[in-house]
């Protein structure tokens, strides 16, 4: 369980942390994402909901190729995509992907405190519980308000979304470690056993 | 097929319901109540909501971006100018653009055909939300326009009229655009000009002008050319010694101190050396439209002096594009809605 986790965890990081040179992210998202989802798919037996995250982990490692190969922003907050880019880019690439991100994540909170609460690591649970419901209450105005900030200047709105951002900061941060202290925890379980028969 | 139930949690299966897991592992009171405890209440809530905030997000951004669209010009425009200037008189005006904030096709140079020499640089922007008003001043010096076009500028009369310009945009496309008019009169006056300004103060769409007469001389008359596209837009008024107070058209009560209306004027009038006369200017802008027609004006004095009677252009009247934001977002709907 422990590498799969691992997998989870450095994928994790590389999605939410850009570090470029030039055009180029060097902490690849694509990459990231596709960490996830082989993680996803090595405990995908005991957490049954993993077979659904590692598709979403794939399309997210699909959608975010424009943004390594390419020099041209898919960032929904840049002008050149709102200004340029297609209906569909705008979707695909900027809508359906951040939508997306908030489902994988989901699934990243719920598989591990399933299964740490099957297992009575009531500890485990609590974190990935809290730490989901901290990002999902920081995120939802995050999504939510900003396409606004394109069109009105209302005052607030930055200063909600300054608060927000560092709010799901923190709440990153704490689902991060609940994956390694899900890795941890529930390091005895064998990852090749199904412990969730449902389908 | 995953199904919803299999995503957000669901009934237990048979082996797991009995309180045991499937290693036979005692279970620690998570499905005492007979559904799996999920990051939810109930799966239907997470279906129900993940649906609900995925719906509320497309919207949002649907209407937002629609709307910014919406409020984007397709490319740059110049502003419908009229301007006079005088050749070799160390002009200045402007030419004014309004393009995109942030936009890739924005226009970085103009040079205009024919007074190359002029020199025209970016001066500033005025930033609204969408848009950005570019002032692009142009200065024209004794080479840019008396030795290139009025070589015989003595005997010229008629004004050299320029209606386009070439334009340098940021993403390397050069267009020629039609700005309206730049109608450039020769100077008629190298030196000794019979009636001078002497002190002028203008803000953006009034100011005055003070003239002062260099010899005994009459003013038949004070007219300007357009005045038929101008319409009531412009008002002149004409002021003479204690006849005028101290000027602010900012304060509507101290309009009787403005001047005399310059159509109820009785011209001629005698100015004798030293004397000096105010004429005032503003704009009304009576339609949301009229700030994209620019103005600098040459106002023509008939001057009748011992020897000749003349045409003098001594002050400048302009006016300086300042629209509101509602005014901007109109223009740039209608740009949008043209064919």
């Amino acid at each position: 369980m422990k590498p799969a986790f691992a997998n989870l965890f450095w994928g994790l990081l590389l999605v939410w942390v850009d570090i470029r040179l030039s055009a180029f992210d060097v902490l690849n998202d694509t990459v990231g994402y596709l960490l996830i989802a082989y993680g996803m798919h090595r405990i995908s037996k005991p957490i049954p909901l993993f077979r659904f995250g590692r598709w979403l982990a794939a399309l997210l490692a699909i959608i975010s190729i424009p943004v390594t190969f390419s020099e041209k922003s898919v960032s929904l907050f840049e002008q050149p995509l709102l200004l340029e880019g297609t209906w569909w880019e705008i979707w695909i690439s900027g809508v359906l992907g951040e939508f997306a991100l908030l489902l994988l994540v989901y699934t990243l909170c719920e598989g591990p405190s399933r299964l740490a609460k099957s297992r009575g690591e009531n500890g485990l649970f609590e974190h990935m519980r809290g730490s989901w419901y901290v990002y999902l209450f920081s995120v939802i105005p995050l999504i939510l308000i900003s396409p606004f900030l394109l069109n009105f200047d209302i005052g607030v709105l930055p200063v909600i979304l300054l608060i927000a951002g560092g709010v799901s900061l923190i709440a990153m941060l704490l689902i991060l470690y609940g994956l390694i202290r899900a890795g941890r925890d529930l390091h005895r379980i064998n990852p090749d056993r199904r412990l969730d028969i449902r389908v | 097929m995953i199904l919803p139930e299999s995503i957000f949690g669901s009934r237990l299966s048979r082996n797991e319901s009995k309180g045991h897991g499937v290693y036979g592992e005692k279970q620690t009171g998570v499905r005492a109540s007979g559904k799996e405890q999920t990051l939810f209440q109930h799966y239907r809530t997470a279906y129900w909501g993940f649906i609900g905030l995925a719906v509320a997000v497309a919207a949002c951004w649907f209407f937002n971006v629609a709307y910014y669209r919406e409020s984007q010009l397709e490319k740059p425009v110049f502003l419908d100018h009229y301007i006079e200037a005088e050749s070799g008189s160390g002009a200045i005006f402007y030419l004014y653009v309004l393009e995109n904030r942030g936009a890739e096709n924005r226009v970085e140079r103009i040079r205009i055909p024919g007074l190359e020499e002029a020199r025209v640089s970016l001066s500033w922007c005025d930033t609204y939300r969408y848009q950005e008003l570019a002032h692009f001043e142009v200065f024209l010096d004794q080479e840019a326009a008396s030795e290139i076009y009025f070589e015989n500028w003595e005997n010229a009369e008629e004004p050299i009229v320029i209606e386009q310009v070439e334009a340098m945009y940021t993403d390397g496309s050069v267009l020629n655009e039609n700005i309206g008019q730049i109608r450039l009169y020769p100077r008629l006056y190298s030196t000794d000009k019979p009636l001078s300004a002497q002190h002028t103060t203008m803000q953006s769409q009034s100011g005055q002008s003070t003239v002062m007469a260099r010899e005994d001389l009459k003013i038949a008359g004070v007219d300007y050319d357009d005045a038929s596209r101008l319409g009531n837009r412009l008002e002149l008024y004409w002021g003479q010694g204690n006849e005028v107070g101290e000027w602010d058209f900012e304060r509507p009560e101290d309009e009787r101190i403005i001047g005399k209306p310059i159509n109820e004027v009785e011209f001629p009038i005698g100015l004798k050396l030293g004397e000096d006369a105010t004429v005032r200017y503003r704009f009304q802008d009576a339609t949301a439209h009229d700030w994209t027609k620019v103005y600098r004006l040459l106002p023509r004095f008939q001057v009748e002096t011992k020897q000749e009677t003349i045409e003098a252009r001594p002050m400048v009247v302009q006016y300086d594009p300042y629209p509101r934001e509602d005014e901007v977002r109109q223009f740039v709907e209608e740009r949008r809605d043209r064919p």
